[in-house]
Protein backbone atom coordinates (compact mmCIF):
# COMPACT_ATOMS: atom_id res chain seq x y z
CA UNK A 1 0.00 0.00 0.00
CA UNK A 2 1.44 2.87 -1.14
CA UNK A 3 1.53 6.42 0.95
CA UNK A 4 -1.35 8.87 0.29
CA UNK A 5 -1.82 10.17 -2.61
CA UNK A 6 -4.70 13.23 -1.95
CA UNK A 7 -6.27 12.21 -5.20
CA UNK A 8 -9.69 12.73 -5.11
CA UNK A 9 -11.80 9.97 -7.03
CA UNK A 10 -15.09 10.06 -8.52
CA UNK A 11 -16.12 6.28 -9.50
CA UNK A 12 -18.22 6.30 -12.97
CA UNK A 13 -20.54 3.53 -14.26
CA UNK A 14 -18.55 1.09 -12.41
CA UNK A 15 -20.01 2.79 -8.79
CA UNK A 16 -23.92 2.18 -10.24
CA UNK A 17 -23.28 -1.25 -10.75
CA UNK A 18 -21.45 -2.08 -7.18
CA UNK A 19 -24.55 0.08 -6.25
CA UNK A 20 -27.13 -2.25 -7.77
CA UNK A 21 -25.07 -5.21 -6.74
CA UNK A 22 -25.25 -4.00 -3.16
CA UNK A 23 -28.83 -3.23 -3.08
CA UNK A 24 -29.58 -7.25 -4.54
CA UNK A 25 -29.36 -9.19 -2.09
CA UNK A 26 -31.73 -7.41 0.34
CA UNK A 27 -34.07 -7.51 -2.40
CA UNK A 28 -33.71 -11.02 -3.89
CA UNK A 29 -34.10 -13.02 -0.13
CA UNK A 30 -35.66 -16.59 -0.15
CA UNK A 31 -39.26 -15.13 1.41
CA UNK A 32 -39.76 -12.46 -1.14
CA UNK A 33 -39.11 -14.94 -4.05
CA UNK A 34 -41.23 -17.37 -2.64
CA UNK A 35 -43.63 -14.20 -2.37
CA UNK A 36 -43.03 -13.57 -5.90
CA UNK A 37 -44.08 -17.25 -7.15
CA UNK A 38 -46.82 -17.10 -4.27
CA UNK A 39 -48.34 -13.96 -6.30
CA UNK A 40 -47.97 -14.84 -10.09
CA UNK A 41 -50.07 -18.92 -8.23
CA UNK A 42 -52.40 -16.54 -6.86
CA UNK A 43 -53.41 -14.64 -9.57
CA UNK A 44 -53.41 -18.49 -11.74
CA UNK A 45 -55.98 -20.42 -8.93
CA UNK A 46 -58.10 -16.95 -8.85
CA UNK A 47 -58.69 -17.07 -12.05
CA UNK A 48 -59.54 -20.65 -12.29
CA UNK A 49 -61.94 -19.86 -8.79
CA UNK A 50 -64.15 -18.06 -11.28
CA UNK A 51 -66.99 -20.48 -12.33
CA UNK A 52 -67.53 -20.80 -16.23
CA UNK A 53 -71.03 -18.86 -15.67
CA UNK A 54 -69.14 -16.19 -14.98
CA UNK A 55 -66.52 -16.34 -17.98
CA UNK A 56 -69.40 -16.33 -20.45
CA UNK A 57 -71.74 -14.29 -18.74
CA UNK A 58 -69.75 -11.22 -19.73
CA UNK A 59 -66.85 -8.70 -18.69
CA UNK A 60 -67.60 -7.82 -15.53
CA UNK A 61 -66.41 -10.79 -13.57
CA UNK A 62 -63.42 -11.51 -15.27
CA UNK A 63 -62.70 -7.24 -15.36
CA UNK A 64 -62.88 -7.09 -11.95
CA UNK A 65 -59.85 -9.74 -11.75
CA UNK A 66 -57.46 -7.61 -14.16
CA UNK A 67 -58.15 -4.66 -12.43
CA UNK A 68 -57.50 -6.44 -8.77
CA UNK A 69 -54.23 -7.64 -10.33
CA UNK A 70 -52.94 -4.22 -11.74
CA UNK A 71 -55.02 -2.30 -9.50
CA UNK A 72 -54.13 -4.08 -5.79
CA UNK A 73 -51.63 -6.74 -6.65
CA UNK A 74 -48.81 -5.55 -8.26
CA UNK A 75 -48.70 -2.37 -6.33
CA UNK A 76 -48.95 -4.54 -2.99
CA UNK A 77 -45.73 -6.17 -4.19
CA UNK A 78 -43.67 -3.87 -5.63
CA UNK A 79 -44.41 -2.03 -1.77
CA UNK A 80 -43.43 -4.98 -0.03
CA UNK A 81 -40.16 -5.56 -2.13
CA UNK A 82 -38.89 -1.83 -2.54
CA UNK A 83 -40.10 -0.40 0.80
CA UNK A 84 -37.03 -2.69 2.19
CA UNK A 85 -33.73 -1.84 -0.36
CA UNK A 86 -32.44 1.03 1.28
CA UNK A 87 -35.10 1.03 4.36
CA UNK A 88 -33.21 -2.51 5.73
CA UNK A 89 -29.90 -0.98 5.20
CA UNK A 90 -30.69 2.37 6.96
CA UNK A 91 -32.46 0.18 10.21
CA UNK A 92 -29.04 -2.29 10.20
CA UNK A 93 -26.96 0.47 9.43
CA UNK A 94 -24.92 -0.89 7.04
CA UNK A 95 -25.87 1.97 4.52
CA UNK A 96 -22.89 3.64 6.09
CA UNK A 97 -20.44 1.56 3.77
CA UNK A 98 -21.71 2.95 0.46
CA UNK A 99 -22.91 6.11 2.24
CA UNK A 100 -18.90 6.71 3.00
CA UNK A 101 -17.98 6.42 -0.18
CA UNK A 102 -17.40 9.13 -3.13
CA UNK A 103 -19.66 7.24 -5.21
CA UNK A 104 -22.82 10.14 -5.96
CA UNK A 105 -25.82 9.66 -4.32
CA UNK A 106 -28.32 10.04 -7.30
CA UNK A 107 -25.81 6.25 -7.90
CA UNK A 108 -26.40 4.80 -4.74
CA UNK A 109 -30.19 5.22 -5.29
CA UNK A 110 -30.30 4.18 -8.63
CA UNK A 111 -28.77 1.32 -8.08
CA UNK A 112 -30.81 0.57 -5.17
CA UNK A 113 -34.27 1.20 -7.05
CA UNK A 114 -32.60 -1.28 -10.03
CA UNK A 115 -31.82 -3.59 -7.70
CA UNK A 116 -35.62 -3.77 -6.51
CA UNK A 117 -36.80 -3.56 -10.43
CA UNK A 118 -35.53 -6.67 -10.55
CA UNK A 119 -38.07 -8.37 -8.67
CA UNK A 120 -41.03 -6.04 -9.17
CA UNK A 121 -40.65 -5.25 -12.62
CA UNK A 122 -41.02 -9.19 -14.00
CA UNK A 123 -43.50 -9.61 -11.31
CA UNK A 124 -45.62 -7.06 -12.40
CA UNK A 125 -45.36 -8.14 -16.21
CA UNK A 126 -46.07 -11.75 -15.18
CA UNK A 127 -48.76 -11.29 -13.13
CA UNK A 128 -50.66 -8.54 -15.18
CA UNK A 129 -49.58 -10.34 -18.40
CA UNK A 130 -50.97 -13.69 -16.96
CA UNK A 131 -54.01 -12.17 -16.08
CA UNK A 132 -54.46 -10.95 -19.45
CA UNK A 133 -54.31 -14.14 -20.98
CA UNK A 134 -56.56 -15.10 -18.54
CA UNK A 135 -59.13 -13.20 -19.10
CA UNK A 136 -58.59 -12.85 -22.97
CA UNK A 137 -59.13 -16.37 -23.91
CA UNK A 138 -62.33 -17.05 -22.05
CA UNK A 139 -63.81 -13.74 -23.33
CA UNK A 140 -62.23 -12.21 -26.65
CA UNK A 141 -60.16 -14.53 -27.45
CA UNK A 142 -56.52 -14.25 -27.83
CA UNK A 143 -56.10 -14.60 -31.59
CA UNK A 144 -58.42 -11.35 -31.94
CA UNK A 145 -57.43 -7.89 -32.23
CA UNK A 146 -59.02 -6.92 -28.98
CA UNK A 147 -57.22 -9.86 -27.53
CA UNK A 148 -53.97 -8.72 -28.37
CA UNK A 149 -54.67 -5.62 -27.59
CA UNK A 150 -55.81 -6.79 -23.77
CA UNK A 151 -52.31 -8.31 -23.57
CA UNK A 152 -50.52 -5.58 -24.49
CA UNK A 153 -52.17 -2.97 -22.60
CA UNK A 154 -51.86 -5.24 -19.29
CA UNK A 155 -48.52 -6.22 -20.17
CA UNK A 156 -47.49 -1.97 -20.40
CA UNK A 157 -49.50 -1.45 -17.37
CA UNK A 158 -47.69 -4.30 -15.40
CA UNK A 159 -44.38 -1.91 -16.78
CA UNK A 160 -45.53 0.81 -15.97
CA UNK A 161 -47.17 0.41 -12.50
CA UNK A 162 -43.70 -1.30 -11.26
CA UNK A 163 -41.36 2.04 -12.67
CA UNK A 164 -44.14 4.25 -11.27
CA UNK A 165 -44.29 2.98 -7.77
CA UNK A 166 -40.98 1.21 -6.83
CA UNK A 167 -38.68 4.19 -7.17
CA UNK A 168 -41.20 6.54 -4.89
CA UNK A 169 -41.55 3.21 -2.69
CA UNK A 170 -37.73 2.93 -2.05
CA UNK A 171 -37.38 6.63 -1.51
CA UNK A 172 -40.36 6.53 1.26
CA UNK A 173 -38.34 3.33 2.42
CA UNK A 174 -35.09 5.17 2.95
CA UNK A 175 -37.16 7.75 5.23
CA UNK A 176 -39.76 5.90 7.44
CA UNK A 177 -39.78 2.75 8.91
CA UNK A 178 -43.45 2.60 8.28
CA UNK A 179 -42.66 3.22 4.97
CA UNK A 180 -45.03 0.03 4.24
CA UNK A 181 -47.86 0.95 6.66
CA UNK A 182 -47.83 4.08 4.54
CA UNK A 183 -48.23 3.11 1.09
CA UNK A 184 -50.82 0.56 2.07
CA UNK A 185 -52.38 3.19 3.47
CA UNK A 186 -52.02 4.99 0.30
CA UNK A 187 -52.75 2.47 -2.29
CA UNK A 188 -55.84 1.01 -0.05
CA UNK A 189 -57.44 4.67 0.83
CA UNK A 190 -56.26 6.96 -1.50
CA UNK A 191 -56.40 4.98 -4.86
CA UNK A 192 -59.03 2.81 -4.03
CA UNK A 193 -61.41 4.63 -2.07
CA UNK A 194 -61.32 8.46 -2.26
CA UNK A 195 -59.27 9.05 -6.22
CA UNK A 196 -60.62 6.27 -8.05
CA UNK A 197 -64.23 7.66 -8.72
CA UNK A 198 -63.51 11.59 -8.01
CA UNK A 199 -62.42 13.07 -11.15
CA UNK A 200 -59.66 15.77 -10.42
CA UNK A 201 -58.93 13.98 -7.48
CA UNK A 202 -57.73 10.85 -9.31
CA UNK A 203 -55.20 12.90 -11.18
CA UNK A 204 -53.58 12.89 -8.06
CA UNK A 205 -53.28 9.05 -7.63
CA UNK A 206 -50.49 6.42 -9.98
CA UNK A 207 -53.20 4.28 -10.54
CA UNK A 208 -54.82 6.75 -12.91
CA UNK A 209 -51.85 6.50 -15.36
CA UNK A 210 -51.12 3.11 -15.14
CA UNK A 211 -54.79 2.52 -16.49
CA UNK A 212 -54.41 5.21 -18.94
CA UNK A 213 -51.44 3.30 -19.93
CA UNK A 214 -53.86 0.18 -20.32
CA UNK A 215 -56.07 2.04 -21.82
CA UNK A 216 -54.02 3.42 -24.79
CA UNK A 217 -53.76 -0.21 -25.74
CA UNK A 218 -57.51 -0.39 -26.56
CA UNK A 219 -59.65 -0.86 -29.46
CA UNK A 220 -62.96 -0.36 -30.12
CA UNK A 221 -63.80 -4.07 -28.29
CA UNK A 222 -61.28 -3.68 -25.95
CA UNK A 223 -62.55 -0.42 -24.82
CA UNK A 224 -64.86 -2.72 -22.23
CA UNK A 225 -62.09 -3.70 -20.39
CA UNK A 226 -61.08 -0.23 -19.99
CA UNK A 227 -60.28 0.69 -16.06
CA UNK A 228 -60.72 4.24 -15.54
CA UNK A 229 -59.26 6.00 -18.06
CA UNK A 230 -58.28 9.87 -17.33
CA UNK A 231 -55.50 11.11 -19.45
CA UNK A 232 -54.51 10.80 -23.07
CA UNK A 233 -51.60 7.31 -22.84
CA UNK A 234 -49.09 9.80 -24.41
CA UNK A 235 -49.80 12.02 -21.18
CA UNK A 236 -49.62 8.95 -18.51
CA UNK A 237 -46.26 7.66 -19.92
CA UNK A 238 -44.56 11.06 -19.52
CA UNK A 239 -45.98 10.67 -15.60
CA UNK A 240 -44.71 7.64 -15.23
CA UNK A 241 -41.19 8.70 -16.46
CA UNK A 242 -41.47 11.51 -14.43
CA UNK A 243 -42.51 9.51 -11.25
CA UNK A 244 -39.69 7.84 -12.03
CA UNK A 245 -36.98 10.59 -12.12
CA UNK A 246 -38.72 12.21 -9.10
CA UNK A 247 -38.58 9.45 -6.97
CA UNK A 248 -34.81 8.54 -7.82
CA UNK A 249 -34.10 12.20 -7.40
CA UNK A 250 -36.03 11.90 -4.01
CA UNK A 251 -34.41 8.23 -3.11
CA UNK A 252 -30.45 10.36 -3.81
CA UNK A 253 -31.71 13.29 -1.48
CA UNK A 254 -33.36 11.18 1.51
CA UNK A 255 -29.84 9.52 1.20
CA UNK A 256 -27.86 12.48 1.40
CA UNK A 257 -29.72 13.63 4.20
CA UNK A 258 -29.93 10.30 6.18
CA UNK A 259 -28.23 10.54 9.49
CA UNK A 260 -26.44 6.92 9.23
CA UNK A 261 -26.37 5.08 12.26
CA UNK B 1 -3.21 24.19 9.12
CA UNK B 2 -4.24 20.45 11.00
CA UNK B 3 -5.41 17.40 9.15
CA UNK B 4 -8.44 17.47 11.19
CA UNK B 5 -10.07 20.48 13.16
CA UNK B 6 -12.78 20.08 15.34
CA UNK B 7 -13.87 23.86 17.04
CA UNK B 8 -16.59 24.21 19.36
CA UNK B 9 -17.94 20.75 18.49
CA UNK B 10 -21.55 20.07 20.62
CA UNK B 11 -23.75 17.23 19.85
CA UNK B 12 -27.10 16.58 21.61
CA UNK B 13 -30.26 14.46 20.73
CA UNK B 14 -32.90 15.94 22.94
CA UNK B 15 -32.18 16.59 26.51
CA UNK B 16 -29.03 14.66 26.00
CA UNK B 17 -25.85 16.10 25.19
CA UNK B 18 -23.68 13.74 23.51
CA UNK B 19 -20.32 16.16 22.77
CA UNK B 20 -19.95 18.97 24.86
CA UNK B 21 -17.99 22.27 23.26
CA UNK B 22 -14.93 19.63 21.77
CA UNK B 23 -12.28 21.74 19.81
CA UNK B 24 -9.40 19.80 19.05
CA UNK B 25 -6.46 19.46 16.00
CA UNK B 26 -5.11 15.92 15.09
CA UNK B 27 -2.41 15.55 12.61
CA UNK B 28 -0.75 12.90 10.85
CA UNK B 29 0.09 9.47 13.17
CA UNK B 30 -1.79 7.33 15.36
CA UNK B 31 -4.36 9.27 17.54
CA UNK B 32 -6.12 7.42 20.65
CA UNK B 33 -9.24 8.10 21.10
CA UNK B 34 -9.61 7.47 24.90
CA UNK B 35 -12.92 7.23 27.09
CA UNK B 36 -15.12 4.92 28.67
CA UNK B 37 -18.02 3.12 27.15
CA UNK B 38 -21.08 6.75 26.59
CA UNK B 39 -18.27 9.30 26.85
CA UNK B 40 -19.35 10.57 23.25
CA UNK B 41 -16.55 8.95 21.16
CA UNK B 42 -18.45 7.35 18.70
CA UNK B 43 -20.98 10.85 18.35
CA UNK B 44 -17.35 12.40 17.71
CA UNK B 45 -16.62 10.08 15.37
CA UNK B 46 -19.45 9.97 13.54
CA UNK B 47 -20.17 13.68 13.21
CA UNK B 48 -16.23 13.80 12.23
CA UNK B 49 -16.86 11.35 8.97
CA UNK B 50 -20.56 13.55 7.90
CA UNK B 51 -22.42 10.45 9.44
CA UNK B 52 -24.41 13.11 11.01
CA UNK B 53 -24.38 17.17 11.52
CA UNK B 54 -23.28 18.50 14.59
CA UNK B 55 -25.67 20.90 16.70
CA UNK B 56 -23.10 23.20 16.99
CA UNK B 57 -19.34 23.93 15.90
CA UNK B 58 -17.50 22.92 12.83
CA UNK B 59 -15.55 19.74 11.76
CA UNK B 60 -13.06 20.62 9.32
CA UNK B 61 -11.37 17.35 7.58
CA UNK B 62 -8.72 18.09 5.29
CA UNK B 63 -9.85 21.14 5.12
CA UNK B 64 -13.26 20.36 4.15
CA UNK B 65 -16.92 19.94 5.43
CA UNK B 66 -17.07 16.02 5.49
CA UNK B 67 -20.93 16.19 5.50
CA UNK B 68 -21.33 17.91 2.48
CA UNK B 69 -18.92 16.16 0.56
CA UNK B 70 -19.03 12.74 1.85
CA UNK B 71 -15.76 10.46 2.26
CA UNK B 72 -14.39 13.57 0.38
CA UNK B 73 -13.79 11.85 -2.38
CA UNK B 74 -12.52 8.69 -0.70
CA UNK B 75 -9.90 10.67 1.40
CA UNK B 76 -11.56 9.77 4.52
CA UNK B 77 -12.64 5.78 5.53
CA UNK B 78 -14.54 4.60 8.67
CA UNK B 79 -14.33 1.24 10.46
CA UNK B 80 -17.89 1.78 12.13
CA UNK B 81 -18.20 0.20 16.02
CA UNK B 82 -21.64 -1.32 15.22
CA UNK B 83 -21.34 -5.34 14.10
CA UNK B 84 -24.03 -5.12 10.93
CA UNK B 85 -21.99 -6.39 7.70
CA UNK B 86 -24.17 -6.84 4.40
CA UNK B 87 -24.27 -10.50 5.58
CA UNK B 88 -25.37 -12.45 2.20
CA UNK B 89 -22.00 -11.26 0.85
CA UNK B 90 -19.04 -12.73 0.85
CA UNK B 91 -16.08 -10.73 2.30
CA UNK B 92 -14.31 -10.15 -1.14
CA UNK B 93 -17.65 -9.32 -3.01
CA UNK B 94 -18.35 -6.86 -0.05
CA UNK B 95 -14.75 -4.95 -0.58
CA UNK B 96 -14.63 -4.89 -3.89
CA UNK B 97 -17.70 -3.91 -4.30
CA UNK B 98 -16.49 -1.05 -1.93
CA UNK B 99 -13.36 -0.31 -4.26
CA UNK B 100 -15.92 0.34 -7.01
CA UNK B 101 -17.63 2.72 -5.26
CA UNK B 102 -14.70 4.36 -4.66
CA UNK B 103 -13.80 4.67 -7.87
CA UNK B 104 -10.83 2.16 -7.59
CA UNK B 105 -9.64 1.01 -11.46
CA UNK B 106 -9.13 -2.65 -10.25
CA UNK B 107 -11.17 -3.32 -7.74
CA UNK B 108 -10.81 -6.89 -7.45
CA UNK B 109 -7.38 -6.63 -7.35
CA UNK B 110 -7.45 -4.03 -4.27
CA UNK B 111 -9.85 -5.94 -2.63
CA UNK B 112 -7.54 -8.98 -2.62
CA UNK B 113 -4.24 -6.85 -1.42
CA UNK B 114 -6.90 -5.00 1.34
CA UNK B 115 -8.11 -8.46 2.59
CA UNK B 116 -4.53 -10.10 2.68
CA UNK B 117 -3.53 -6.93 4.81
CA UNK B 118 -6.13 -7.69 7.71
CA UNK B 119 -4.82 -11.55 7.69
CA UNK B 120 -7.96 -13.24 6.37
CA UNK B 121 -8.95 -15.49 3.12
CA UNK B 122 -9.95 -13.33 0.10
CA UNK B 123 -10.54 -17.00 -1.64
CA UNK B 124 -12.61 -17.86 1.46
CA UNK B 125 -16.50 -18.46 -0.75
CA UNK B 126 -18.60 -17.95 2.92
CA UNK B 127 -20.92 -15.52 3.12
CA UNK B 128 -20.45 -12.51 6.14
CA UNK B 129 -22.81 -13.98 8.29
CA UNK B 130 -20.71 -16.67 8.87
CA UNK B 131 -17.98 -14.56 10.28
CA UNK B 132 -16.78 -15.54 13.79
CA UNK B 133 -15.96 -11.26 15.39
CA UNK B 134 -12.56 -11.34 15.10
CA UNK B 135 -13.41 -12.22 11.14
CA UNK B 136 -15.95 -8.90 10.96
CA UNK B 137 -13.82 -6.36 12.57
CA UNK B 138 -11.05 -7.40 10.06
CA UNK B 139 -13.15 -7.29 7.16
CA UNK B 140 -14.34 -3.76 8.55
CA UNK B 141 -10.53 -2.83 8.56
CA UNK B 142 -10.32 -4.52 5.15
CA UNK B 143 -13.38 -2.29 3.57
CA UNK B 144 -11.48 1.01 5.07
CA UNK B 145 -8.03 0.02 3.45
CA UNK B 146 -9.33 -0.47 -0.23
CA UNK B 147 -9.34 3.36 -0.98
CA UNK B 148 -5.93 3.77 0.40
CA UNK B 149 -7.60 6.74 2.49
CA UNK B 150 -5.17 9.22 3.95
CA UNK B 151 -7.58 10.01 6.97
CA UNK B 152 -8.56 6.33 8.42
CA UNK B 153 -11.55 6.46 11.46
CA UNK B 154 -11.35 3.59 13.42
CA UNK B 155 -14.65 2.98 16.42
CA UNK B 156 -13.34 0.32 18.84
CA UNK B 157 -11.47 -1.62 16.43
CA UNK B 158 -9.85 -4.15 18.49
CA UNK B 159 -13.50 -5.03 20.10
CA UNK B 160 -13.42 -9.02 19.61
CA UNK B 161 -10.40 -9.84 18.54
CA UNK B 162 -8.00 -12.17 20.19
CA UNK B 163 -4.32 -11.38 21.98
CA UNK B 164 -2.94 -12.50 18.60
CA UNK B 165 -5.20 -10.58 16.05
CA UNK B 166 -4.68 -7.54 18.64
CA UNK B 167 -0.88 -7.26 18.08
CA UNK B 168 -1.35 -6.96 13.94
CA UNK B 169 -4.50 -4.46 14.50
CA UNK B 170 -2.06 -2.63 16.60
CA UNK B 171 1.14 -3.03 14.33
CA UNK B 172 -1.41 -2.25 11.27
CA UNK B 173 -2.39 0.90 12.63
CA UNK B 174 1.11 2.03 13.32
CA UNK B 175 2.42 1.01 10.28
CA UNK B 176 -0.77 3.15 8.69
CA UNK B 177 0.54 5.73 10.67
CA UNK B 178 3.97 5.18 9.80
CA UNK B 179 3.37 5.61 6.02
CA UNK B 180 1.68 9.30 6.68
CA UNK B 181 -1.45 8.52 7.22
CA UNK B 182 -3.78 9.80 9.78
CA UNK B 183 -5.33 7.09 11.91
CA UNK B 184 -7.77 7.96 14.62
CA UNK B 185 -8.83 4.63 16.79
CA UNK B 186 -11.06 4.85 20.10
CA UNK B 187 -11.20 2.57 22.58
CA UNK B 188 -12.17 2.20 26.25
CA UNK B 189 -9.56 0.35 27.19
CA UNK B 190 -6.32 2.28 28.64
CA UNK B 191 -3.71 -0.75 28.38
CA UNK B 192 -4.62 -1.00 24.51
CA UNK B 193 -3.85 2.58 23.93
CA UNK B 194 -0.73 2.17 25.82
CA UNK B 195 0.37 -0.39 23.17
CA UNK B 196 -0.62 2.23 20.35
CA UNK B 197 2.24 4.27 21.84
CA UNK B 198 0.68 7.48 20.14
CA UNK B 199 -0.74 10.74 21.43
CA UNK B 200 -4.10 10.21 23.14
CA UNK B 201 -7.18 12.13 23.03
CA UNK B 202 -9.25 11.83 26.25
CA UNK B 203 -13.11 12.63 26.50
CA UNK B 204 -14.98 11.98 29.29
CA UNK B 205 -19.03 12.68 29.72
CA UNK B 206 -19.25 14.60 26.25
CA UNK B 207 -16.05 16.82 27.11
CA UNK B 208 -12.65 17.28 26.18
CA UNK B 209 -11.05 15.21 29.66
CA UNK B 210 -7.49 15.77 28.78
CA UNK B 211 -4.99 15.52 25.25
CA UNK B 212 -1.26 14.60 24.77
CA UNK B 213 1.16 12.10 24.29
CA UNK B 214 0.61 8.80 26.46
CA UNK B 215 3.12 9.29 29.03
CA UNK B 216 2.16 12.90 30.05
CA UNK B 217 -2.35 11.30 30.17
CA UNK B 218 -0.33 8.62 32.20
CA UNK B 219 1.18 10.76 34.79
CA UNK B 220 -1.55 12.81 34.99
CA UNK B 221 -3.56 10.13 35.99
CA UNK B 222 -1.01 8.54 38.40
CA UNK B 223 -0.53 12.15 40.15
CA UNK B 224 -4.20 12.85 41.04
CA UNK B 225 -5.00 12.08 44.38
CA UNK B 226 -5.77 8.35 45.13
CA UNK B 227 -8.19 6.84 47.60
CA UNK B 228 -6.98 3.86 49.28
CA UNK B 229 -8.53 1.42 51.54
CA UNK B 230 -6.79 -0.35 54.32
CA UNK B 231 -8.54 -3.40 56.34
CA UNK B 232 -6.14 -3.96 59.63
CA UNK B 233 -6.88 -5.21 63.02
CA UNK B 234 -4.95 -1.68 64.63
CA UNK B 235 -6.78 0.87 62.49
CA UNK B 236 -6.32 3.94 64.88
CA UNK B 237 -2.53 2.98 65.61
CA UNK B 238 -1.91 2.38 61.81
CA UNK B 239 -4.05 5.88 60.73
CA UNK B 240 -1.61 7.41 63.66
CA UNK B 241 1.28 5.96 62.09
CA UNK B 242 0.78 6.96 58.89
CA UNK B 243 -0.15 10.55 59.71
CA UNK B 244 3.16 10.80 61.70
CA UNK B 245 5.13 9.20 58.32
CA UNK B 246 3.37 11.95 56.22
CA UNK B 247 2.29 9.68 53.75
CA UNK B 248 -1.32 10.48 53.64
CA UNK B 249 -3.17 14.00 52.76
CA UNK B 250 -6.35 12.89 54.41
CA UNK B 251 -7.64 9.67 56.61
CA UNK B 252 -11.02 8.56 57.89
CA UNK B 253 -12.95 5.28 59.20
CA UNK B 254 -15.74 4.24 57.08
CA UNK B 255 -16.25 1.25 58.76
CA UNK B 256 -14.62 -0.85 61.95
CA UNK B 257 -11.10 -2.34 61.43
CA UNK B 258 -11.10 -0.27 58.06
CA UNK B 259 -8.91 2.56 57.45
CA UNK B 260 -9.50 4.63 53.99
CA UNK B 261 -6.80 6.80 53.06
CA UNK B 262 -5.99 9.35 50.48
CA UNK B 263 -2.76 9.87 48.78
CA UNK B 264 -0.87 11.74 45.90
CA UNK B 265 2.04 9.56 45.97
CA UNK B 266 0.51 5.67 45.41
CA UNK B 267 4.26 4.66 45.21
CA UNK B 268 5.28 5.61 48.45
CA UNK B 269 2.16 5.30 50.92
CA UNK B 270 2.58 1.17 49.75
CA UNK B 271 5.78 1.23 51.22
CA UNK B 272 4.87 3.27 53.99
CA UNK B 273 1.89 1.50 54.90
CA UNK B 274 3.86 -1.73 55.21
CA UNK B 275 6.95 -0.43 57.28
CA UNK B 276 4.71 1.62 59.94
CA UNK B 277 2.31 -1.44 60.09
CA UNK B 278 5.28 -4.10 60.93
CA UNK B 279 6.62 -1.02 63.11
CA UNK B 280 3.25 -1.10 65.58
CA UNK B 281 2.97 -4.55 64.74
CA UNK B 282 -0.60 -4.21 63.33
CA UNK B 283 -1.69 -7.10 60.94
CA UNK B 284 -2.85 -6.01 57.38
CA UNK B 285 -5.58 -8.12 55.74
CA UNK B 286 -6.27 -6.14 52.86
CA UNK B 287 -4.99 -3.09 50.58
CA UNK B 288 -7.11 -1.69 48.41
CA UNK B 289 -7.43 0.94 45.87
CA UNK B 290 -10.82 2.25 45.20
CA UNK B 291 -11.06 4.84 42.84
CA UNK B 292 -8.79 3.02 40.49
CA UNK B 293 -11.50 2.25 37.96
CA UNK B 294 -11.14 4.19 34.40
CA UNK B 295 -14.23 6.02 35.27
CA UNK B 296 -12.71 7.64 38.41
CA UNK B 297 -9.69 8.42 36.07
CA UNK B 298 -11.90 10.33 33.60
CA UNK B 299 -13.85 11.71 36.33
CA UNK B 300 -10.67 13.23 37.65
CA UNK B 301 -9.76 14.38 34.63
CA UNK B 302 -13.12 15.80 33.62
CA UNK B 303 -12.87 18.05 37.12
CA UNK B 304 -9.58 19.29 37.02
CA UNK B 305 -10.02 20.65 33.38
Amino acid sequence: MSAPAGTIRRPGFAGLVAAYRFGLPAVLTKGRVIGAVALVLLVVVQFTALSPEDLNSGITPTILFLKLVISVLVPVFTVATASNVLGAAVADGTLVYPWLRPAPRWQLALGHIGAALTLTLPVAVVTSGGAAVAVGSSTVGLDSPAGRSLLAGALAAGVAAALAYTPLVVALGARFKRASTFAFVYIFLWEQLFARNSTGINRIAIQTYVRSVYYGFGDEESSNFELGSVVSPTTAWLVIVGLVLAGTALTALVVKGANVE
Amino acid sequence: MSVIELRGLSKWFGDVVAINEVSLDIDSGVTALLGPNGAGKSTLLRVLCGLTRPSQGTVRVLGENPRSKPSLGGRLALVPQQEALPERLTGRRFVSLMAAMSGIPQAEKAAVAAIERVELDPTDKRPLKTYSKGMRQRIKVAQALVGEPEVIVLDEPLEGLDPRQRVLMIDLFRSLGAEGRTVLVSSHVLEEVERFGSRVVVLAQARLAAEGDFREIRELMDDRPHSISVTTDDPRGLANALVSADAVSNISFPKPGTVLCQTENVGRFRTEVITQARDIGARLTEIRPTDDDLESVFRYLVERR
